[in-house]
């Protein structure tokens, strides 16, 4: 076709569009947050914490989809800084008398600062994607050595136990996220607050130009960006959301401990990740909750084989939905709508 | 010359391995607002975008923007110093809308400089028009066909405020209607800023207008008006001769 | 996914495909148990010595003397272990055992006519599965007690979830005892593993007096290897004997040639090995290539790694709170029945004989408690249970909530059957400042 035929649109009507979308996607996450709200009173005591837990893995999620899904590069290393913010999170919090507020800000600094130096080392050096992820993967087991090794304070093998809830003080009063019902809660918060960056991040021109980075950083950088920069923050941005999902899980499930820092868990948030889709913000939410849900109900099942049932599960997903679950849901929908405007047509 | 609106190689000698691929060469554009560069296949021509744009660093000899000494600078800084590009492979984000390429274009970081007067700033909803691509804000880049891609690249780079917009080949692979088109936008986009295009077809070159520089195993050949290239019998020996009627 | 750090046990039989996963796994640590351990004596049990304990494994029966069928409102009882993961095999044979333990008490009359329900949870030696399998056996499956346990780690997270919800917790593997911070009080705690006074402390005598009072030492670095060391120099200034050097590897080494060197100036009468998975079968291979001859203890050695590896086991010492060697009616019955479900050539190993166990001093206190589950009403009540086990009489101490076990000192022979040449009965567990009767 040419183009010299083609309507121009108002540019106006573009703007519109944008912004209905932008309501829904917002009415959307009201929605999803109210229902989130309210489900502990449909819940038993158990599936609250459970719901709990997978409020803050969902938020460890997003932080590698940031990374991964938008910036288009994997890292391995997501549990080293979920694993950093619980062990700061535990050992300030069973140490020290401290005010909540900065166990939680060191639960997000420590393994921001930490991205920050590490990330601006490899971008800047033009460490990219396989090579990337591979030094990702040497610095989680790395972080996994120093917290087996260095027992006076991490506890060693065992880890931190018995780590006290978080108590937030909002000036005079304080919010007790002790109990069952509060750690839920606390797990909702931080997820409200990281599904509120991930959507930030997914409307800024400075998402747009990490999705440009990731189709092609040579041409991003042609156009005068500044790309090691930009990956070098979204490293340390992931980071931090995944210092503070660490924090809130280790008040949550009261434990710190050396398999919340290690390659494992990093697979394990890779495939949640995976399954749901990775370049969508609620892949990422949908792999986790499918994934533990899954998880838990497989292994109580089959205790002996639910690995290799979850394995072959990821495997079949993967295989039959390479974009994931998310990914595959958005593609039917086109089909279908393509194909309703054809029979209109017709 | 206008030391101000100029962009200019200084003796430069560009070697990959043992192949001198720029020998010596010293050129200047600027003068004209549509400059062509021609040449026969392998004459250095990409080469000396890759120069311009500090893709590739000369083994000696310096590269000058505006009089100012660019050489040794990374392309992110020759970017932003107004220098930008459209690759001969076309080099769109794919896996982004048309809309969003163009934004990406659009928000690229400039250094702000008096002078740059004809700085004005585009909507992307207006360059998608000129370029007829608003019915496809929407469409991810990697849907469209060859020609929108080569029109979308050119919007790109042209939204990306240049001082100066390299163009290797922006007609290739281009049907006539395609071709006409093309040549429009870019007689557009030459009030704005000074361009310069690589082109291989004669016809599109002429319908351009403006001056032509010849390379030749790269070493200048020649430097003048359509005419005067075309009335000179050296380049009509190593280069028209074959598709003079292109 | 699996994995585990931590310390705790190591076992035997498995140690080849352990020993090749464990190689992939950085930082695997366990703890280890092997043991053997005290030895006690105690009883020269047999079948027929039917004594009044209750929990005898033994076909209970009802007044009138026929096999009663439990019938009433079932009671929970939660197992947790690593089902899957490096320490899979270990985890099932301790299932194996727990399973068993069930089956017999629910054939005849359950606990006070009612069956014990059993529910089965895999940590996989994750720490916070542990947690997450816990919460769910406390509150969703509000199982009345949780048996099970491998790994430090995965006790450490029981242990943080289920006290909170006042539920006990029988952790059925040797470890550590009060040694580098791990928990070994609390009153939701009750332990039928050994800890180290009850694995060292029966055994250094009896190498004082049969092979020599000069030891040098060689262990993986970590928690585990570390305790075992210190609890070893405490006991042999009463000997007079000492440690001469003591060499710490990091897991997954596969070189151990340092320590042969130190092995040659050294001149000890005992090599003591806290090596475990296949850095103990590494070593062992090397060892035997090296020619060295000392005499090694080892307390990660047992049936399963003896029987799998005879050529490089044999002559190896260990300590056991339970060897299949046991000779006891006891013991011979309880193979059978272990061997009937889970096939002819298997072996329960120590940490699964204290899972069985543990099942029958859980139905001795509550029906002591008459029939409460309430554990403010049996808790009390299980230092006055005892146990006839297939290793012998067992109790539970009531200041610790540790089991009083036998230990058994036994040396692998040629054939891969460990001899069983020394037993101490009922060692009473020694946990520093722990009173929580
Ligand atoms: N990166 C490189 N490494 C080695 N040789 C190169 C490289 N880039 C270009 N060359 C060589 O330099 C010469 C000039 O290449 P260049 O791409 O500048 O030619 P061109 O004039 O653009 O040709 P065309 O019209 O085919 O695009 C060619 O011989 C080419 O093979
Ligand atoms: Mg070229």
């Amino acid at each position: 076709m040419t183009a010299v035929d083609t309507v121009a649109v108002p540019n106006n009507a573009n703007s519109a569009r944008d912004w209905i979308s932008g309501a829904r996607t917002l009415g959307g996450t009201g929605l999803l947050l109210a229902a989130l709200a309210i489900l502990p009173s449909f819940l038993g005591p158990f599936n609250i914490v459970l719901g709990a837990q997978i409020l803050a893995y969902s938020v460890v999620a997003l932080s590698l989809q940031l990374l991964w899904g938008r910036a288009g590069q994997l890292s391995f290393g997501q549990a080293a800084f979920f694993g950093m913010g619980a062990y700061a999170y535990a050992i300030l919090g069973t140490r020290y008398e401290l005010n909540g507020w900065y166990i939680l800000a060191a639960a997000l600094v420590i393994p921001a600062g930490t991205a920050l130096i590490l990330g601006y080392f490899l971008f800047f050096g033009r460490v990219r994607d396989a090579y990337f992820s591979i030094v990702t993967l040497a610095f989680v087991l790395v972080a996994n050595q120093v917290v087996i090794s260095w027992r006076s304070v991490t506890g060693g093998d065992t880890g931190l136990t018995r780590v006290p809830g978080l108590v937030l003080p909002f000036g005079g009063f304080e919010v007790d996220f002790t109990s069952r019902n509060g750690r839920y809660y606390l797990g909702l918060l931080i997820f409200s607050i990281a599904l509120f960056v991930a959507l930030l991040v997914r409307r800024s021109s400075f998402g747009l130009v990490l999705e440009a980075i990731r189709d092609d950083e040579n041409r991003a950088s042609f156009l005068g960006y500044n790309t090691p920069m930009y990956l070098t923050m979204a490293f340390t941005l992931s980071a931090a959301l995944a210092g503070v999902a660490g924090g809130a899980f280790a008040s949550i499930s009261t434990l710190a401990a050396p398999d919340m820092i290690d390659q494992f868990l990093s697979i394990q948030i890779l495939t949640w990740v995976a399954i749901g889709g990775r370049n969508y913000l609620a892949g990422a939410l949908v792999g986790t909750v499918v994934m533990r849900v899954l998880n838990n109900q497989v292994s109580d099942v089959l205790p002996e084989s639910w690995p290799l049932v979850v394995g072959l599960f990821f495997v079949v997903v993967v295989m039959f939905f390479p974009a994931g679950l998310v990914g595959g849901l958005a593609k039917l929908r086109a089909q279908l709508a393509s194909r309703r405007v054809e029979k209109a047509r017709a | 010359m206008d030391e101000s609106q100029s962009l200019a190689l200084e003796s430069v000698t560009v070697r990959f391995g043992g192949l001198t691929v720029l020998d010596d060469l010293s050129l200047r554009f600027g003068h004209s607002p549509i400059s062509s560069l021609i040449g026969p296949n392998g004459a250095g021509k990409t080469t000396v975008f890759n120069t311009f744009s500090g893709i590739v660093k000369p083994v000696s000899g310096s590269l000058l923007l505006n009089g100012k000494d660019m050489t040794g600078h990374s392309p992110i800084e020759i970017a932003r110093a107004g220098v930008v590009r459209k690759f001969q492979v076309p080099t769109v984000f794919h896996n982004l809308s048309v809309g969003n390429n163009l934004k990406v274009a659009a928000q690229s970081p400039r250094i702000e400089t008096a002078g740059s007067a004809k700085d004005i700033r585009w909507s992307t909803g207006d360059v998608a028009e000129k370029l007829g691509l608003s019915s496809k804000m929407k469409t991810l880049a990697a849907e469209l066909s060859h020609g929108e891609r080569q029109w979308l690249e050119i919007g790109m780079a042209f939204l990306a405020h240049p001082r100066f917009l390299l163009l290797d080949e922006p007609a290739a692979g281009l049907g006539p209607e395609e071709s006409d088109h093309t040549a429009g936008l870019i007689r557009t986009i030459s009030e704005f800023c000074k361009t310069i295009v690589i082109e291989h077809d004669m016809r599109f070159i002429r319908e351009l207008g403006g001056d032509v520089t010849v390379l030749h195993q790269g070493r200048l050949l020649k430097q003048g008006t359509m005419e005067e290239i075309e009335a000179d019998h050296i380049v009509r020996d190593v280069y028209l001769g074959r598709d003079a009627d292109a | 996914m699996s994995k585990s750090n931590n310390n705790s046990i190591e076992d035997p039989r498995e140690s080849n495909k352990l020993g090749r996963r464990l190689v992939l796994k950085t930082g695997l640590g366990f703890g280890a148990a092997a043991a053997l351990a005290p030895v006690l004596a105690a009883c020269s049990s047999d079948a027929a010595d039917e004594t009044s304990n209750t929990g005898s494994n033994d076909t209970a029966t009802s007044p009138d003397g026929t096999p009663a069928e439990a019938t009433g409102d079932p009671i929970k009882v939660g197992y947790i272990g690593d089902l899957t993961g490096v320490l899979a095999q270990q985890g099932q044979i301790q299932l194996n055992c727990f399973e068993l333990a069930v089956k017999q008490i629910n054939e005849s009359g359950g606990i006070g006519g009612r069956p014990i329900e059993a529910v089965t949870e895999d940590t996989a030696s994750d720490s916070a599965q542990a947690i997450e399998k816990s919460t769910k056996l406390a509150l969703e499956d509000e199982v009345v007690t949780v048996i099970g346990g491998i790994t430090s780690s995965v006790r450490e997270a029981a242990l943080t979830v289920l006290p909170n919800e006042k539920i006990p917790f029988f952790y059925t593997t040797f470890y550590e005892g009060a040694a580098a911070g791990a928990t070994a009080c609390d009153e939701y705690l009750i332990a039928t593993g050994q800890i180290p006074n009850q694995q060292v402390a029966p055994l250094v005598p009896y190498l004082s007096e049969n092979v020599g009072k000069k030891y040098i030492v060689v262990g993986n670095d970590y928690i585990w290897p570390r305790g075992m060391t210190e609890v070893l120099e405490e006991l042999l200034v009463e000997e007079g004997g000492e440690v001469v050097s003591s060499t710490y590897f990091p897991l997954g080494t596969t070189d151990f040639g340092p320590f042969f060197k130190e092995l040659a100036d050294a001149d000890a009468d005992i090599c003591w090995v806290t090596l475990v998975g296949s850095d103990q079968d590494t070593f062992l291979q090397q060892y035997k290539q090296f020619g060295a001859t000392t005499q090694i203890v080892s307390l990660s050695m047992n049936d399963d790694i003896a029987a799998t590896n005879p050529e490089i086991s044999e002559g190896v010492i260990t300590v056991q709170n339970y060897l299949a060697g046991i000779e006891s009616g006891n013991n011979t019955k309880f193979l059978e029945e272990y061997r009937a479900e889970n096939g002819a050539d298997t072996f329960p190993i120590a940490i699964g004989e204290g899972a069985y166990n543990s099942v029958y001093l859980f139905k001795g206190a509550v029906e002591a408690a008459d029939g409460s589950t309430d554990p403010t009403d049996w808790i009390p009540k299980l230092s006055g249970v005892s146990f006839d086990s297939p290793s012998g009489s067992i109790g539970i101490d009531a200041d610790t909530q540790h089991a009083i076990t036998n230990s058994y000192i036994g040396k692998v022979g040629a054939d891969g059957v460990i001899e069983i040449l020394d037993e101490e009965k009922a060692v009473v567990p020694v946990v520093e400042g722990c009173i929580l009767s």
